[in-house]
């Protein structure tokens, strides 16, 4: 589905050389993948995602989707694919303020030409859970169940590639839970999911984990509690 | 793209922002008042100049006024060529004029009553006042054409006048002296007010024109006169004939100046439309300023709005809307608040206009023109103000707006 090629990312700074964010990224993401990105904080994960989701560009390498590369499309096309085929959900939910649950979740599809918004954006809140809090606001909402508003309005739109920015990290153990749980079913039915994570539980679940180090990828056979990613690792694209 | 959930939602956060929403409309509101109540005063105005103008040159009437530059006494001295004559050559010779009537004028001169003296104008007229003049006595007589042959020593007197010099003495029959002329007085005149010279036309007194040039002034020419003539349509025309036999009676070679000018009611009518247009224009450019002023306020709030909801813009372009999308979005909202607020502006303004117009005495006309004005300027400020907030908004790169 996405093969990325030699991708390659920085941020000027201002008195040092360029800060390179991501280096020389190699990955493939098949239909029906499930990929858990870890890695520690600041190496690029979030980065990789907003490439991966069409919000950011790469400096160098290829993106190709579908067998298009994604470099020559125009923003218009960039902005109907992000809306037919990626469901994103943000590390910090992005919810509009003073606005619904069913509004918010409604948002993506004033942008498709979607029948019935309204029970669409309905029957996606019920698929997680919310279906008692319809006309709340972000305000009035816990962390986690804005968490499942900002999941609802990446699945309103039935998007092929579901991608999650830290999706647990606002979320207690229970509600931890049900949220792989829905990840895992979303898979079965077919969805390609990428997600970035610090729990271990939920990288376990993926078919695939990789790791960033620095803006460098690597793919990992297995993770297991006491096994910090250094053992049974496959350098992959890694040319430094 | 569904533009009902858009509408719907632009609708749902202007409710929801009402601080916001609020300040933008207030100042449009403001401007689109000021601009349809000063246009209602200048429209006013301006009716009011023409109605009075109608009045004193009605359509089918030509005044002359000796000299060759403006209407009034010239600087270069008074011009002695325009005469009786001339009025009655033109009344015989000209086809279409019905009536003519020579005029002098005396500006100020010592009127003597037993006791009182007063400073007055003296106007000379011939026995047609009543149909060229369109004025007449309100009690007493007017001269006669005998009175005009013999310049007898007679004098219609203005109310103010007669008050001033007789109190509650019945004028008629009564001996003035003017200067060292004795007038007895037949005639009470009409009231007529302030004419467009800001002179009272009730603070003067009429005698036989003959009498005036003759035994006031010794001249043998008039100032002015005025020429009645059968068909409006036909004004310009006569006036070119007037033009041409004085020329001639005057003896007047070619690239000599006019000693003549010939005042047709076209000509008045565009003179005064002109001073009022200035009126009419410069008080709604007024309120224009202040709508600017209100632009610039709204499309600084815009700006701080979109600063604002540059999350928000995040999160659409994120879910796929398109800069277009965005543009659209935002440009709507300020024109459904500027239209709003220009509805707004256009009623109080109405209605401030009718009741401060039956309030005080200012004429004020609100015309539908002048509401289509405000609405249209309402509009005009909405994009304006919306334009560049839009276009900033619509050009925010996703993640940068999501940061
Ligand atoms: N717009 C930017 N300008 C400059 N530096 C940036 C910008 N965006 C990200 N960075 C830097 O790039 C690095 C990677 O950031 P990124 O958000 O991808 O990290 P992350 O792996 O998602 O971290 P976390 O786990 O804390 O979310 C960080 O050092 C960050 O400071
Ligand atoms: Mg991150």
């Amino acid at each position: 589905m996405i093969q990325l090629k030699g991708i390659c990312k920085s941020y000027p700074r201002p008195d040092e050389g360029p800060l390179e964010v991501l280096r020389n990224i190699e990955l493939n993401i098949y239909e029906g993948d499930y990929i858990a990105i870890v890695g520690p904080s600041g190496s690029g994960k979030s980065t990789l995602m907003n490439i991966l989701g069409l919000l950011d560009h790469a400096d160098s390498g290829e993106y190709v989707m579908d067998g298009e590369n994604v470099a020559g499309l125009s923003p218009a096309k960039l902005a109907k694919l992000r809306n037919e085929k990626i469901g994103f959900v943000f590390q910090q939910f992005h919810l509009l303020p003073r606005t619904t649950a069913i509004e918010n979740v409604e948002i993506p599809l004033i942008y498709s030409n979607a029948d019935n918004p309204e029970e669409r954006a309905i029957e996606a809140l019920k698929n997680v859970g919310l279906e008692e809090r319809l006309k709340h606001m972000p305000e009035e909402l816990s962390g986690g169940q804005q968490q499942r508003v900002a999941i609802a309005r990446a699945l309103v739109t039935d998007p092929q590639l579901i991608l999650a920015d830290e999706p647990t990290g606002n979320l207690d153990k229970a509600s931890g839970e049900g949220l792989m749980d829905l990840l895992q079913n979303l898979n079965e039915d077919g969805r390609t999911i990428v997600v970035i994570t610090h729990d271990e539980n939920l990288a376990k679940r993926a078919k695939r984990t990789v790791r960033i180090d620095d803006g460098r990828l690597s793919e990992l056979r297995d993770v297991t509690p006491d096994s910090s990613g250094s053992s049974g690792e496959t350098q992959m694209g890694d040319v430094a | 793209m569904n533009t009902k959930l858009l509408f719907a939602g632009s609708a749902r956060m202007m409710m929801r922002y009402k601080m916001r929403t609020f300040f933008m409309a207030i100042g449009i509101v403001v401007g689109v008042t000021a601009l349809v109540f000063m246009r209602a005063m200048g429209v006013g105005a301006e009716q009011a100049m023409m109605d009075t103008v109608n009045k004193t040159f009605s359509t089918a009437t030509i005044n002359l006024v000796a000299g060759g530059g403006h209407m009034g006494p010239r600087a270069g001295g008074p011009v002695t060529s325009l005469r009786v004559a001339d009025f009655d050559a033109i009344e015989n010779q000209i086809d279409g004029v019905v009536i003519t009537g020579a005029m002098q004028w005396l500006p100020s001169e010592d009127i003597r009553y037993q006791g009182n003296t007063r400073q007055m104008s003296i106007y000379g007229y011939t026995d047609q006042t009543e149909a060229v003049w369109l004025r007449g006595v309100e009690y007493g007589e007017y001269f006669t054409s005998e009175d005009i042959e013999s310049a007898s020593r007679v004098a219609v007197i203005g109310q103010r006048a007669a008050e001033a010099l007789f109190g509650d003495e019945d004028p008629i029959g009564k001996q003035i002296q003017a200067g060292s002329v004795p007038l007895r007085i037949k005639g009470v005149l009409e009231l007529q007010g302030i004419d467009t010279h800001g002179a009272d036309k009730d603070d003067e007194i009429h005698v036989p024109v003959t009498t005036l040039m003759r035994r006031l002034m010794n001249v043998d020419h008039v100032f002015a006169g005025r020429v009645i003539i059968d068909d409006p349509d036909n004004v310009e025309n006569v006036g070119e004939e007037i033009k041409l036999l004085m020329r001639e009676r005057h003896s007047l070679n070619e690239g000599e100046p006019d000693d003549v000018v010939v005042i047709t009611p076209n000509l008045v009518q565009d003179i005064v439309s002109n001073a009022n247009r200035v009126l009419g224009r410069y008080l709604p450019a007024a309120a224009g300023v202040a709508l600017l002023v209100a632009a610039i306020v709204i499309a600084n709030i815009m700006l701080i709005a979109v600063k604002e909801r540059v999350p928000e813009i995040g999160i659409r372009k994120a879910v796929g809307a398109e800069s277009g999308q965005i543009n659209f979005q935002f440009l709507t909202e300020t024109v459904v608040i500027a239209l709003t607020s220009g509805l707004f502006g256009i009623g109080i303004g109405m209605i401030a206009a009718v009741a401060f117009g039956n309030l005080s005495d200012v004429p004020m006309i609100v015309t539908p023109g002048s509401l289509a004005l405000g609405l249209g300027a309402a509009v005009l400020v909405g994009i304006f103000a919306g334009v560049m907030p839009a276009r900033q908004a619509s050009a925010m790169d996703p993640v940068n707006a999501l940061r």
